[in-house]
């Protein structure tokens, strides 16, 4: 069902995302679609996993349902120890606000921010103190400490990705779902991004779920879930 | 709260940030237009009304006047003096005065040193220097008319022989004349047994022994000071009042003023209502296409922890914010914008109102500020609500973003909200009711016409063949957007209905005013004509070059009974008309400013049916307050003789038009036997005033009533309104201007979308300019037309249907309205869209992609 490095009964009580008969359906005007059928998954704590497939595969459904930010239609998940599937938007809200980074494949940063103020963003709303040496931090560690001032429209995509990113462990979370991180990048700009995500997930232990049709970067991961007409596949 | 403190900090900045975009431009435009236009209008009609009161109470020479056939109890004038009042007196009776060459019947009007408590008295010395007494001239009371002196008016001077400090007898109280009478604040209009007036001190009557018990004279009480005092004394005097007595404030007996105060109230009030209406609009098309703008920034906000709560807090915030700035910037342009406008009506008006003083009204500004506060979150809040709702996954996802209509329930309460408004500063039920109904069937039926007429197009087979020309281009995309062009044309045309409404009642408004005081409007009267001396006046007057108006009879009558029930058992309740005698006349032809409401006027009765019985006309008014229809028997009393009448018709009559107008006219033949006079009226330019004089000379006993400074004075008012109601309009053309902005900047998206794939496939940004140009032109055509004709239709309705008025088309607005309107949508068109023709294809490509 899946390819992985890591032994799975070493991980048996450090998992951070389980997932148990996952099915997403949805109800077009002239049919019923089963995006994502009979799903079972467990992502272990520190563990990188890459989720691949053929675009219309299920595989951002998948990513979406896994980071909370939709539900299933039946069956269950549970993100950092806390089934999801029953809570509501504003419940999977705070979850998703402790436990959670995300970088997406067309960077959303929000534009009426700097980049420092972008990466500040989710520590202000989650209390923490003296967000700006942080984000300060984050963003000299990823090169741009001289582009903090600057909104997302004066930076690049790359620099921008580098925001993202920066963004995305602020919080210091214990799951990151990247989206296609790549996708909008040159090859070169996106090895580079994939380096320092990597860096930093292996920095911080970050639990790692990313969606990517990019081979080279799913051998990257610990483990490759291949996902194909809605079920995961050997 | 530090969760809270946050995401304000973040609508603060984002608000900041934002200010470039287009559609919070738009909202805070239309934020700021709701709290200028209200206020403006609001404080423009209170400054107005004020005005208007002032000249009215210049004429009324005093705010009240109290007009008794006896003298007062002291309590009264006690109370008005508590109250803070200032009040004055003045006793009017007719009597003989002799001088040591002649004698006449003079009506004297003796007055205390207070009066005029408003206006202007002016009187010319006869030692040669010119005085004017008015109440602001700051004259202690020893300046005013003292006692022992007399003031006469001109002809009297040569009638009587007086020089300066001739003595004058009135009954037996020797006056010294010091001078004549040039203006008497109070002249009044009462035409009957007008003599010439001798101004005397009120501490001088006693001494002439004119007044004993049962005379017949007029106690004149005039009462100024503040509003609320007037309106408490009001309340405290009018359960005092006997029916004898008269109270009149400045509604009371001038109608050609407060029917300009009234029609200039209701049309202010119309337009505030109609700029809160199209802000409202404005403001809701502009909160979805903010709210659609920012369905991504809060999917990604979501994904960062922010709940449903929280994104209806910043929504609300930033929505609070731009309502704040634009009403503290409201404010400030609303204060700006009305001192200017009063400083220009102040610019036309003669004497006093040069003085008047704008002064920001914070209670106006309050109902300004709560009006727009109510259209911005009214209309603005069930979209930013919406967003609450949007799924997280739409960063995922962009399509599963679909930002969800507004709640209906919200828009309800906003509309509900709305109407509040307009009741709070209309304070009209009626006037709400007719926005609401008129507001959706004018909604209806535009949509309807708009969709025929986009169908019309779609079968025009030019328009489908190819897409060489621009304008095959243009149409082509109205058609496309088949749906979005529905909603585009429907809401351009109800905007430019609101305005073409406004236009149109603002024309007839002034039309009216001017038809009803045109140029040479008559403004002298000449009354006590006798019948031998009718056919000398009318030549003395055309030898002079004098045009007078119809010459009338007029005999003094009494209403004693009706259908034989004496008049005072009949009508229980107080009216005027009854307490005094009648002027009754008779005419061959219905005078042209009277038309017949209800029955027919003796030329096209049948004359077979022609009883021995008078006929007679009655005026409206008159007939509905004592109840009177045709066939009703009236008896009237001429003296010690009595005559008979049959209503056979009701007329309604122009009191304000300066011609001799009359509550009953008999059928001719009926009233020869009986004494009477006759009237006249007609203009006289101040240059030709001179002819006055040898008209007194030549008829000494006509009376002249001269009203040239009372028929200026209405026309300055209706010159004031003029110019308001240009500011008003300006206004509301913003509003609406503001309104097709909103509503074209809510298709830029597609547009720029549509723009890439013509711009690949080569198409010129020339034509594609052209053919946008044109696209706008045929929508704003079409729906000027449409808009036009429903207004016009509208007002037309109301006018036949409910006022009985005739139904009248205004050409010339047909020609202009519609074709300056579609260059005008043109124009904005091309100008909001120019982003479109002007970035280069490959700009907008990596842009959208």
């Amino acid at each position: 069902m899946v390819s992985s490095k890591i032994a799975s009964n070493d991980k048996e009580t450090s998992i951070a995302i389980q997932v148990e008969h996952l099915s997403k359906r949805v109800h077009l005007p002239d049919q019923i679609l089963d995006v994502l059928n009979d799903i079972n998954l467990s992502v272990y704590e520190g563990e990188s996993c890459a989720i691949v497939g053929r675009s219309g595969s299920g595989k951002t459904t998948l990513l979406g349902i896994l980071a909370g930010l939709d539900l299933p239609s039946s069956g269950r998940v549970s993100l950092a120890g806390q089934d999801i599937s029953d809570l509501s938007e504003d419940e999977r809200a705070e979850v998703r606000a402790q436990n959670v980074g995300f970088v997406f494949q067309s960077f959303h940063l929000l534009t009426h921010l700097s980049a420092i103020q972008n990466v500040m963003l989710p520590m202000e709303l989650q209390g923490i103190s003296n967000p700006e040496a942080r984000a300060r931090e984050l963003l000299q560690e990823l090169g741009l400490a001289e582009r903090g001032q600057h909104f997302p429209q004066q930076l690049s995509g790359g620099e921008q990705q580098r925001v993202a990113i920066a963004r995305a462990f602020a919080c210091n979370p214990s799951v990151l779902f990247a989206d296609e991180p790549t996708g909008n990048l040159d090859s070169e700009t996106g090895a580079e991004i994939i380096n320092l995500l990597f860096k930093l997930n292996d920095q911080m232990g970050t639990t790692l779920v990313m969606v990517t049709h990019d081979n080279a970067l799913a051998e990257r991961c610990d483990r490759i879930c291949k996902i194909e007409s809605g079920r995961l596949v050997d | 709260m530090r969760r809270l403190y946050i995401i304000m900090r973040m609508a603060l900045r984002d608000s900041w940030h934002q200010r470039t975009s287009l559609t919070i431009r738009l909202l805070f435009l239309s934020t700021l237009l709701s709290v200028v236009a209200v206020t403006a209008i609001l404080s423009l009609s209170s400054f107005l009304r004020a005005s208007l009161i002032n000249s009215s109470s210049d004429l009324l020479a005093g705010d009240r006047q109290l007009i008794s056939p006896r003298e007062v109890s002291q309590e009264w004038l006690d109370k008005a003096s508590e109250l803070g009042l200032r009040s004055s007196l003045a006793i009017e009776f007719t009597t003989m005065a002799f001088s040591d060459a002649s004698s006449l019947l003079v009506a004297v009007k003796a007055v205390d040193s207070e009066y005029p408590l408003k206006g202007a008295l002016e009187l010319k010395y006869l030692d040669g220097h010119d005085n004017s007494l008015d109440d602001r001239s700051g004259q202690d009371s020893e300046g005013r008319l003292s006692a022992g002196s007399a003031f006469v008016q001109k002809r009297l001077l040569s009638l009587l022989e007086l020089t300066n400090g001739s003595e004058l007898y009135v009954g037996e109280g020797a006056l010294s004349v010091e001078g004549e009478i040039i203006q008497e604040p109070d002249v009044g209009f009462n035409l009957a047994g007008l003599q010439p007036r001798v101004l005397m001190h009120v501490a001088d009557v006693a001494k002439t022994e004119v007044l004993g018990l049962g005379s017949r004279a007029k106690w004149r009480y005039y009462f100024a000071g503040p509003e609320e005092s007037l309106i408490e004394f009001d309340a405290w005097i009018e359960s005092r009042l006997v029916s004898s007595q008269r109270w009149q404030g400045i509604q009371g007996g001038r109608p050609a003023i407060s029917s300009a105060i009234d029609r200039a109230e209701s049309y202010l009030l119309l337009a505030a209502s109609l700029a809160v209406m199209l802000a409202s609009l404005a403001i809701s098309l502009c909160a979805r296409q903010y709210a659609k703008a920012q369905v991504e920034g809060v999917a990604v906000l979501k994904t960062l922890g922010l709940t449903s709560r929280d994104v209806a807090y910043f929504y609300c915030s930033q929505l609070a914010i731009i309502s704040l700035v634009a009403i503290a910037i409201g404010a400030i342009l609303s204060s700006w914008l009305t001192e200017y406008m009063i400083s220009v009506v102040v610019g036309l008006l003669p004497e006093r109102s040069a003085e008047a003083v704008y002064s920001f009204d914070y209670a106006v500004f309050l109902t300004a500020a709560s009006a727009a506060l109510v259209a911005t979150f009214g209309f603005a809040l069930p979209q930013i609500w919406s967003l609450r709702k949007v799924a997280p996954v739409a960063v995922l996802r962009p399509e599963s973003g679909m930002l969800k209509a507004g709640s209906r329930l919200g828009y309800v309460l906003a509309v509900g909200a709305t109407l509040g408004i307009i009741y709070a500063f209309t304070q009209n039920v009626m006037l709400m009711l007719m926005f609401f109904i008129a507001g959706a069937a004018l909604i209806a039926v535009l949509s309807l016409v708009m969709f025929v007429l986009l169908q019309c197009l779609k079968r025009v087979k030019y328009f489908q063949q190819t897409r060489e020309s621009a304008l095959q281009l243009a149409i082509q995309s109205l058609i496309g957007r088949n749906k979005a062009s529905l909603v585009q044309a429907s809401v351009y045309a109800f905007a430019l209905c609101l305005f073409a409404l406004i236009l149109i009642s603002r024309t007839s408004l002034l039309q009216e005013w001017q038809a009803q005081l045109p140029e040479d409007a008559p403004n002298h009267f000449l009354i006590n004509i006798s019948k031998a001396q009718v056919p000398e006046v009318r030549s003395h007057l055309s030898e002079s070059g004098v045009e007078a108006e119809k010459v009338y009879p007029m005999v003094r009558g009494r209403l004693s009974q009706i259908n034989g029930v004496d008049v005072k058992v009949a009508i229980t309740k107080d009216v005027a008309a009854l307490n005094r005698e009648l002027n009754l006349s008779w005419a061959e032809t219905l005078p042209s400013d009277n038309e017949i409401v209800k029955g027919e006027w003796w030329d096209v009765l049948n004359t077979d049916s022609v009883s021995t019985m008078a006929r007679v006309s009655v005026e409206s008014r008159l007939a509905e307050n004592i109840d009177i229809e045709l066939g009703d028997q009236l008896t009237f009393t001429v003296g010690p003789d009595s005559i008979e009448a049959l209503v056979t018709s009701i007329r309604t009559v122009q009191w304000d038009s300066m011609r001799p107008n009359f509550y009953v006219f008999f059928e001719p033949g009926f009233l020869d036997t009986f004494p009477g006079t006759y009237i006249t009226s007609f203009y006289l330019s101040p240059e030709d005033k001179v002819i006055l004089n040898d008209l007194g000379r030549s008829f000494p006993t006509v009376s002249i009533l001269e009203l040239d400074q009372l028929v200026m004075k209405i026309r300055s008012i209706v010159e004031q309104v003029s110019v308001m109601l240009e500011a008003v309009l300006v206004l509301i053309l913003i509003a609406s201007l503001l309104v097709v902005a909103a509503i074209t900047s809510n298709s830029m998206h597609q547009r720029l979308e549509e723009a890439i794939l013509l711009r690949t496939f080569g198409l010129a940004g020339k034509k594609m300019r052209r053919a946008l140009f044109l696209e706008f032109v045929v929508l704003g055509g079409l729906s000027a037309l449409t808009a036009l004709g429903c207004a016009e239709l509208g007002l037309n309705l109301v006018k036949s249907s409910l006022l009985g008025l005739e139904v009248s088309l205004q050409w010339e607005i047909w020609l202009v309205f519609p074709v300056v309107s579609a260059l005008i949508v043109g124009v904005m068109g091309v100008m909001m869209l120019r982003p479109v023709v002007l970035t280069p294809p490959m700009a907008i490509l990596r842009k959208q992609l």
